[in-house]
């Protein structure tokens, strides 16, 4: 089995609507898009799902897979797993008990915040600290972009991870414990969780750490927004639902600085997955020192700026803080619904360990890497080193490391292609040939 | 291979680019990510070193099939006390350096901790040749 047909990615190219710019070659943290023969092409093997590619994407053509909404009818328990970014997402003037009741019209019979689970992921992430004193800094394994961008680009902080799955995991083993001891049918239980990013769809479809995800299946958010809306607009005088919410730190364990407010060692937290990388750089080189836990998060702000909240991520965020700050004020001490199975779910919070899966060596075998090491290197002084991503690549570097790695070819670059036609090596009819190659379709005569 | 760097005393602004661009490399290769760190800290630490004690120096490292050789040539005012220099905690770091974190008096004993071989030979006055050697297994 290799590692592209393993790690399921959330993230895909319709073909038909790529125009082949490179907006999307330029900002992928992994270097990991080309486009050929005029359209965008993710390496799998690269990938981290952070969604990058879809937010610059002029003509939409970066897709997230999505589930049938349909597919929760084949269970009789039907659970929405709602996080408080979803919540969030609506308007302040909208009650969150027509949130609730608009799910419950739209089939679920059971409506449950992924931040119930954060009491006891914030108990396992102390204990985890203390317990593993000679690592440092350890790392939230909150964000799977995060987590993914470690395995892949920084293979030797992967010991840095926390082992303590994340609240949605503790809630949905949770429901799915709490349903079978009501008597439902195991089988007949069905937990979908409702994503704010492909990451955490890739998450669910190839889990790290876990042999296998606790939940039944994921929707995306923006997807269930809408409907949601239009719910409560076509039902006015919606039934108000009970419900109960998250305590206030939880409300906030999404945004950024969520996770370290509840921590009491020298902790930071670092957003947006250029910040996160450049951070981690600096880490595995040793030039950090000094701090216990880092939370990172690959969205700026947190998951109010996850690609499938959609809408604007400081109103989100605006809305979760008054949220939060509400629920602290009236304070009413509820027992939250996890308690009674606190014991289950400390002993189930364990993360098996996460494998590194490095994505940057040139070969196997390190005589061969240095050969190829050597000539990338004289092949980069050969190009102009202005990074135009004309080629098709990222940069002049990474064109050089594709022709080393017989993944590209130094032709691709339109410059060298005119110093070759001016010494008579092509004609221009090659040239052309060439840049078709790669924009086939944009060059018109 | 070989590859080199010049350092300037005194710019903490880019202190690590060398050793940053040294793990890029090693990453290239394949090698265990392990070694990788070890090496790239010993380097990190040394630089550091010249842009807080020294004036100015270059990097010289040589990469073999076996071998990670690094060589830190600086001219600067040489360690006078080399035991004294290598024992944890031991720092004569001005308060300006300290202020930007630095000055722990850990740099040196993470070397030697980071590296299978460590050499340092020192001319008062004039500067330091520091080498650096681990092994590649495979
Ligand atoms: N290249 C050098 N030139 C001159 N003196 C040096 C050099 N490298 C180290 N020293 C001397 O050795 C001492 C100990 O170095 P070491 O790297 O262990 O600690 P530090 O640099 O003072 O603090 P830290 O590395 O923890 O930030 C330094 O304080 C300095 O006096
Ligand atoms: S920060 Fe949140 S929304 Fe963004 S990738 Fe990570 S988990 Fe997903
Ligand atoms: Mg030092």
């Amino acid at each position: 089995m290799t590692a592209s047909n393993y790690f399921h990615h959330a993230l895909y190219v319709d073909t038909t609507q790529c125009n082949g710019c490179v907006h999307c070659v330029r900002v992928c943290p992994t270097e990991a898009i080309r486009v050929k023969s005029g359209c965008a092409v993710i390496e799998a093997d690269k990938c981290v799902d952070c969604g990058n590619c879809f937010r610059v994407c002029p003509v939409k053509a970066i897709k997230v897979e999505q589930d049938d909404l349909s597919a929760i009818f084949k269970y009789s328990v039907r659970v929405a797993l709602i996080p408080a970014v979803f919540i969030g997402r609506f308007s302040q003037d909208i009650k969150i008990e027509a949130i609730y009741s608009a799910l419950l019209k739209i089939g679920f019979t059971y409506v449950f915040e992924v931040e119930h689970g954060v009491g006891v992921v914030a108990d396992g992430i102390r204990s985890y600290i203390s317990g593993n004193p000679d690592i440092r800094p350890l790392i939230s394994s909150y964000c799977p972009a995060v987590i993914r961008l470690i395995q892949v680009r920084y293979p030797s902080l992967t010991d840095h991870i926390i082992r303590v799955k994340p609240p949605v995991d503790v809630s949905a083993l949770f429901c799915k414990k709490y349903f079978a001891d009501q008597g439902n049918d195991p089988e007949q239980t069905g937990i979908f969780y409702v994503t704010p990013c492909a990451a955490k769809i890739a998450a669910f479809k190839s889990p790290v750490g876990e042999s296998k995800s606790p939940l039944t299946g994921v929707i995306n958010l923006d997807f269930l927004y809408n409907k949601v809306l239009a719910t409560i607009y076509q039902d006015r005088d919606s039934v108000s639902t009970e419900f109960q919410s998250p305590s206030a730190a939880a409300i906030k364990w999404s945004l950024t600085r969520g996770e370290v407010s509840c921590s009491s060692v020298r902790a930071l937290a670092v957003d947006g997955i250029h910040e996160v990388s450049d951070f981690l750089e600096k880490l595995e080189g040793g030039q950090i020192k000094g701090i216990d836990f880092l939370e990172m998060k690959a969205c700026q702000e947190g998951c109010p700026g996850g690609i499938l909240t959609a809408g604007n991520t400081f109103l989100t965020v605006e809305n979760m803080e008054r949220r939060s700050a509400m629920k602290s004020h009236n304070c009413s001490c509820q027992v939250s619904p996890l308690h009674y199975y606190q014991g289950f779910l400390s002993e189930s919070v364990t993360l098996g360990p996460v494998e590194p899966r490095s994505g940057l060596k040139l070969d196997q075998d390190i005589e061969i890497a240095m050969a190829k090491l050597e000539s990338l290197r004289k092949i980069e002084l050969l190009l102009p080193g202005i990074d135009c991503s004309a080629c098709g690549a990222p940069t002049c570097h990474s064109l050089a490391e594709d022709i080393v790695l017989d993944k590209g070819s130094i032709s691709q670059c339109p410059f060298m292609d005119l110093l070759s036609l001016n010494r008579g090596q092509i004609t221009a009819v090659d040239a052309l040939d060439h840049a078709e190659n790669v924009w086939t379709g944009r060059i018109k005569d | 291979m070989d590859l080199d760097y010049n350092i300037e005393g005194g710019d903490f602004t880019h202190a690590g680019e060398a050793s940053s661009h040294l793990k890029k490399i090693l990453k290239s290769l394949n090698l265990d990510s392990g070694l990788i760190r070890r090496t790239v800290v010993s380097m990190y630490e040394a630089e550091v070193n010249v842009v807080a004690h020294a004036w100015s120096g270059d990097i010289h490292v040589n990469i073999r099939p076996d071998q990670i050789h690094i060589t830190i040539t600086d001219s600067g005012p040489g360690i006078p006390d080399l035991e004294l220099a290598m024992q944890k905690g031991y720092s004569t770091a001005s308060p300006a350096v300290r202020e930007m974190g630095f000055g722990a008096g850990m740099g040196l004993p993470n070397i030697k901790e980071n590296s299978d071989f460590m050499d340092i030979t020192s001319k008062p006055g004039s500067g330091t040749i520091m080498k650096i050697v681990n092994q590649i297994k495979r």
